[in-house]
C-alpha cells in the first residue's frame, strides 16, 4: 500500500516526521530493555567476541537524543531521519552512527 | 550451596533443562527466557533460532544452562525475547516464584464431588 497525492485520489498514509512522546517514551523502555538482556547474558559469566560487540553498544542512559529517536540518511540535508522510518525499526538494535571514511 | 542442588531443582525443571544438565558441562546456572515479541517478518535466521531455542509463541517460556552458544543465540534475538539469570539455589528456596511464568492466580482446594453427599 503506497500514499498517493491528494489530486491522485489521495490515499493519504503518512508516517509522521517526529515521534510523539509517548512512542519515545516506549523506544527508551526498548532500549532499556536490550540493556538488561546484554547485562543477564554478561552476568552469566560467558565471554566471547560478539558478546564484547554488544557490550560496547552505548547504553539508553549514555546517548543523546540524536541518537535515540533519529539515524543516519544520506540523502536528507541533515544526514538524519526519523529511527522509525526504517522498517521494523522496534525489533532492531540501530544506536551507533557510521564511522567516515578517510 | 548444597551440593545436590541440582538433584533437587530438577523436578521444577522443563525437559530440555532435564537432558541438558545432566552432561558434565551442564554448568550452574540457566537462562530463563521469555519471548516477548514474535520474529514475524523478521529475517529468517532470527526466526529459526527462536525455533532453535525452543521458543514457538509469544510469552512461551524455556530454560537453557548457561554456555556460549546459548549466549549466542539469546544476542542474536536480544530484542526479542528477556532474559533472567536462575540458578539451583533461586529455585530451591523459592527466589525464583515459577518456572514458567506467573500463576493461574487460583488453586486446586479440592473436588466438589466430594463435598457433595447427595
Amino acid at each position: 500500500m503506497f500514499s498517493t497525492s491528494v489530486n491522485l485520489g489521495g490515499l493519504v498514509r503518512k508516517i509522521p516526521w517526529r515521534l510523539s512522546s509517548t512512542r519515545k517514551f516506549r523506544v527508551r523502555e526498548r532500549l532499556r530493555d536490550v540493556d538488561e538482556n546484554i547485562q543477564a547474558i554478561k552476568d552469566s559469566g560467558v565471554q566471547f567476541r560478539q558478546l564484547d560487540v554488544a557490550s560496547g553498544l552505548p547504553s539508553e542512559s549514555s546517548m543523546p537524543p540524536r541518537d535515540k529517536y533519529f539515524t543516519f540518511n544520506k540523502n536528507s540535508p541533515t544526514y538524519r531521519k526519523g529511527v522509525h522510518k526504517v522498517p521494523k525499526w522496534t525489533r532492531l538494535t540501530q544506536r551507533t552512527n557510521p564511522t567516515a571514511r578517510m | 550451596m548444597p551440593a545436590n542442588w541440582l538433584q533437587r531443582a530438577l523436578p521444577y525443571l522443563p525437559k530440555n533443562v532435564l537432558h541438558a544438565s545432566t552432561s558434565p558441562n551442564g554448568g550452574k546456572g540457566f537462562y530463563r527466557i521469555v519471548l516477548t515479541r514474535s520474529a514475524i517478518g523478521l529475517p529468517k535466521g532470527s526466526q529459526r533460532t527462536l525455533e532453535a531455542l525452543g521458543l514457538n509463541k509469544r510469552m512461551a517460556v524455556v530454560l537453557h544452562p548457561h554456555s556460549q552458544d546459548t549466549a549466542g543465540q539469546l544476542l542474536r534475538v536480544k530484542e526479542l525475547v528477556k532474559v533472567d539469570n536462575i540458578y539451583g539455589d533461586d529455585l530451591i528456596q523459592g527466589r525464583v516464584k515459577s518456572v514458567n511464568g506467573p500463576s493461574s492466580g487460583f488453586t486446586n482446594v479440592g473436588s466438589a464431588a466430594e463435598t457433595r453427599r447427595w
